[in-house]
């Protein structure tokens, strides 16, 4: 698969093929750590100043590589891909190499990071239990009534949300062997088929 | 179990012939469980061949017994002695005891449903779907479990609480609630 | 040995063993069997041993078990010879000798017994696991199978779901009150309000679902109130010794004192901070005659307006004129008006002060009044005392004599009547230090009847309490002895031991008598042997001397010589038929114990075992040797 840069897309990335193997390395390395943590203008300035170049080339060029490395992520273009998609910009060989370079050790975690971007219902994030046995209450004594309180944290987002529900034993063991089924379900045949075919 | 003086004057009241004839003594015993029990379906009440003052006063106390002495969990012996205590016959005392032995377990019930409890897993749904894309990523292709576990909660009905997990996920939530059923194995069989 | 054959059955049944019902003997036990029975009581004497309870098909796995089990078996003292060999190829007699041990060593049940009832957590405990045994094995239903969420199996129920569940929330309830004592009489109003239009108790509460949650809780408002009560009697009320009545009439005094005070004390505040305010509010309203008058006006120029509208819709022509001069007439005249009215209060302020005054002064007039008619009244007296001097003036000789007299007289009068009340005081003051002291006297009695009262009540509560806990310790050893009494066999196996203690006290009995016996005959036997020595001497040298003499005699003594020395071998004969009979019967006894040793049973069995073993051992070479081709 091949992703076709449009003309905005390629004016930006132009600048690089003006310049070393050594400054997009810089690059390459900036774009990730903008997609990892936040932007750093200390950095534009200092390259901009260092190439004798205005701050907006610069981050044209920046911002245009980290398009360049999402949309590439993002249709898990292969390395052969990536060549053709280069193509057209004329770049020395150096250069693209590079990028090639930057692409193929980073793109894993770049999915990563769009994976939790995507829309989302919330995660399971941690579970805890403790086994409590309800022995008296205002209304009735004299019982023994086993009950299992469960913390269930769930993960929207970066926002950690908890709750406490309870049940019983006979629930509790209902509960386990229907997810364990659903667990088993993906060993299925049919399922591998599936997911092989995807 | 402990009754309050105006309990006790209300339960003399009852096993007082004066007061209460026989014959709607044991027509006050079986409306003052049932209307606990079945408070729809137990219709008017009985309160012919007596003053409706006493008939009150004798039905609010045998009430009370019949919840206290549930509460507790209370032994026929120690239920006679009580009603003893409030000068019952002989007779009345079989007939409340008959009565108590025979309602014991729902009122019990009963009494447990009283109370502020989280919400209670009753059941769950699951379903598994394929995640094949989304506006950012083209490919993802991972299996995503959506968990749909039922609860009740008390004053409030069905509520479902929603989840989801991938794998990795499940397989920690399960391994979780398993180790939870081989706590409870464990302690089922210590004795 | 039947008898230890039972227990030993029963025992293993009761850890257990699955055995059979028809097995009632030690020799009917297969090697399965005894091995599971070796190994499930080694498991019930050490739980931390990991036995296997069924032996593997593999021979040499049947042996490593076979090994282990004996050194098991040594590790808790036995101290009789164990092998592999005395569970895989069992003798009877090792057998029942291993389990005998084994048996002992059980832990004793009733010492378990002993410790539950000692502690109520490890009895709560049991339960606990009894029922989470019984939820656990209980098959899942969906929710709308239960009825109100409670799950009902027989007798007992648990609840799963808790849509019916509902928070505890009581409404006081009124319920008729004393209608069950005749002897104080309620009002009529009152009967007539209870018998005609108090609802129900149970229809009082607005959802039916409450009303066991408020009789519940107004059986405990009511019961708490009642402690309280009770305590406090107890501790303030006995001491003010007062009746209950009085007492509480007391209490409700003292508590309407205090509000009243309470309510007087935060007016006094209020109408202080109520006089600032009022201040404050006349310095406005001196500040804002303004906004008054303004109003006054408003009102005024309402009316006039109404008028004018009047005016202009009979005349039905505009009077711009007219009207300039009526606004400025109007001015003239709210001025002249307020200034009057200045005016007027201020003479109405002036009259008030001036009416205080008055009212002041006459207050004081009053007050000097009532001094000068005082004055006036001892002057009065003064002139009647200074009249009657004057009029006895005249002849004062014979006055100031009859004075002394008189003077004489009533000190004589005083004196005799001081002496009337000395005698009448005496008996007076005598009786009062009396009933002083008896008044402290039944003073003192009573506290300490009070004390007395209040240790008996705390020794009441303590009973109380005693009885409870004693009725709950009854409650559980009554529970306890139920479950006991399903072991019948323990009375059996008592009767049974006595009879056997009676059956060796016989057996010991007949044997010492044996005993006795052997002995007596022992004692003969050397009896007969001394004397028979002796006669033989006696004999010997009787023939002996006359041998010498007579030729009869010589062969005589010869022939005496010859049945001495064959009798003397007849008797070693019998003696040693008697040593070889004995051994016989020892012979036969090893030979019917090695009988019992299924020796020829187990020979062929580890024959059998033997040619096993080397197959499998053929087939690992086998194995071996193929793995170690390719």
């Amino acid at each position: 698969m091949i992703v076709a840069l449009n003309e905005e897309h390629k004016q930006h990335l132009s600048f690089l093929s003006s310049v070393s193997a050594d400054v997009v390395r810089e690059f390459c390395q900036i774009a990730v750590e903008f997609m990892k943590k936040e932007p750093n203008q200390k950095a534009y300035n200092s390259a901009s100043q260092k190439l004798g170049v205005e701050a907006d080339t610069v981050r044209h060029a920046v911002e245009g590589l980290i398009h360049l490395f999402t949309s590439l992520t993002a249709q898990m273009v292969s390395e052969q891909d990536l060549t053709t998609t280069l193509l057209p910009l004329a770049m020395p060989e150096e250069v693209s190499e590079v990028i090639k370079e930057y692409y193929l050790s980073e793109s894993a975690e770049i999915r990563s990071i769009l994976t939790h971007m995507s829309v989302d219902v919330a995660h399971y994030h941690d579970l805890q239990w403790r086994l409590d046995v309800k022995v008296a209450s205002r209304t009735l004594r004299q019982q023994t009534d086993p009950i299992i309180t469960l913390k269930l944290k769930t993960k929207n987002g970066d926002e950690i949300q908890s709750q406490v529900l309870q049940t019983d034993p006979v629930n509790l063991l209902h509960l386990t062997s229907t997810l364990e089924d659903a667990l088993n379900e993906l060993k299925t045949p049919h399922c591998r088929r599936i997911l092989r075919n995807l | 179990m402990e009754l309050s003086p105006e309990v006790s004057r209300g339960l003399q009241l009852a096993g007082d012939t004066a007061h209460i004839p026989d014959k709607l003594y044991t027509k006050l015993v079986s409306y003052a469980c049932d209307v606990l029990l079945e408070p729809s379906q137990c219709g008017p009440v009985p309160d012919a061949g007596a003053d409706a003052g006493c008939v009150k006063g004798a039905l609010a106390a045998l009430s009370t017994l019949f919840l206290e002495a549930a509460k507790h969990d209370i032994n026929t012996d120690s239920l006679s002695h009580t009603l003893e205590d409030s000068k019952f016959s002989n007779d009345r005392i079989e007939i409340f005891s008959k009565k108590f032995l025979a309602k014991k377990h729902g009122l019990r019930a009963l009494l447990s449903s009283i109370g502020n409890f989280p919400p209670h897993i009753v059941d769950v749904d699951w379903r598994i779907q394929h995640y094949i894309k989304n506006d950012c990523l083209n490919r993802v292709c991972q299996p995503l479990f959506l968990i749909d576990l039922k609860t009740e909660k008390s004053d409030a009905g069905e509520q479902s609480v929603q989840l989801a997990c991938n794998q990795e996920e499940l397989q920690d939530l399960v391994g979780k609630l398993r180790d939870a059923c081989k706590t409870l194995q464990r302690t089922a069989q210590e004795s | 040995m039947e008898e230890v054959d039972g227990i030993i059955a029963h025992t293993l049944r009761s850890i257990g063993c699955d055995v059979e019902d028809e097995v009632e003997a030690v020799a009917q036990f297969s090697t399965e069997l005894v091995v599971e029975g070796v190994a499930r009581c080694l498991r019930v004497i050490n739980p931390d041993l990991d036995l296997p309870y069924k032996l593997p098909p593999s021979m040499s796995a049947r042996f490593r078990i076979g090994t282990s089990l004996a050194s098991a078996v040594q590790d808790i003292g036995y101290r009789g010879e164990v092998g592999y060999q005395t569970f895989l190829y069992s003798s009877e007699a090792d057998i029942r000798r291993v389990f005998i041990f084994l048996i002992e060593k059980l832990p004793k049940e009733a010492s378990q017994g002993v410790e539950e009832s000692l502690g109520a957590s490890a009895l709560l405990r049991k339960s606990i696991s009894a029922e989470l045994m019984r939820r656990i094995s209980l098959p899942w239903t969906p929710n709308y199978c239960k009825r109100n969420g409670v799950c009902w199996r027989g007798d007992t129920w648990h609840r799963e779901a808790y849509s019916d569940v509902h928070s505890f929330r009581s409404t006081p309830l009124a319920i008729p009150e004393g209608l069950e004592d005749l002897t104080t009489p309620i009002s009529k109003e009152t009967r007539c309000y209870f018998s005609k239009h108090m609802p129900y108790a149970q229809h009082q509460p607005k959802s039916s679902r409450d009303v066991a949650a408020s009789l519940l809780a107004s059986n405990e408002g009511q019961l708490s109130a009642h402690h309280e009560w009770e305590n406090e009697w107890n501790t303030l009320g006995m001491y003010s010794r007062l009746p209950v009545e009085g007492y509480k009439k007391k209490k409700k005094e003292k508590l309407l004192q205090k509000i009243s005070d309470q309510i007087s004390q935060s007016v006094k505040v209020a109408e202080s901070s109520n006089k600032e305010m009022l201040q404050s509010l006349s310095a406005i309203r001196t500040a804002g005659t303004k906004t008054k008058a303004s109003r006054f006006t408003h009102i005024e120029k309402l009316q006039f307006a109404q008028d004018e509208e009047n005016a202009v819709s009979q005349v039905g022509t505009p009077v711009v004129h007219s009207e300039e001069d009526t606004q400025k007439k109007r001015e003239e005249e709210t001025e002249e008006l307020r200034k009057t009215l200045a005016q007027v209060t201020a003479n109405l302020d002036r009259l008030r002060i001036q009416s205080k005054k008055f009212k002041e002064k006459s207050i004081l007039m009053e007050e000097e009044i009532g001094n000068l008619e005082e004055s006036q009244a001892a002057m009065k007296e003064e002139y009647k005392v200074k009249k009657k001097t004057l009029d006895l003036l005249p002849n004062a000789e014979k006055n100031i004599t009859d004075m002394q007299g008189l003077v004489e007289a009533s000190s004589e009068r005083l004196l005799s009547l001081k002496a009337q009340w000395e005698k009448r005081r005496q008996p007076l003051i005598a009786q009062y230090e009396e009933l002083k002291h008896l008044a402290q006297s039944q003073m003192s009695e009573s506290q300490q009847q009070l004390e007395e009262i209040q240790e008996l009540r705390e020794r009441m509560k303590q009973m109380a309490a005693d009885t409870r806990t004693k009725e709950e310790v009854y409650k559980q050893l009554v529970i306890e002895y139920e479950k006991m009494a399903k072991d019948v066999n323990r009375s059996a196996y008592t009767r049974r031991i006595l009879e056997i203690v009676s059956n060796i006290k016989k057996q010991k009995l007949s044997i010492d008598q044996v005993l006795l016996d052997t002995r007596s005959l022992q004692k003969d036997i050397n009896q007969l042997t001394g004397k028979l020595d002796r006669t033989f001497t006696v004999t010997d040298e009787l023939i002996f001397k006359d041998a010498k003499k007579e030729e009869a005699v010589r062969k005589a003594y010869k022939y005496l010589a010859a049945l001495h020395e064959n009798c003397s071998m007849l008797m070693k004969t019998v003696e040693d038929t008697g040593v070889i009979m004995r051994e016989i019967r020892d012979l036969e006894d090893q030979v019917s114990a090695e009988g019992k040793k299924k020796t020829t049973a187990n020979l062929e069995k580890i024959s059998r075992d033997l040619h096993e073993m080397k197959k499998e051992n053929s087939q690992l070479m086998a194995k071996y040797k193929k793995n170690h081709n390719s």
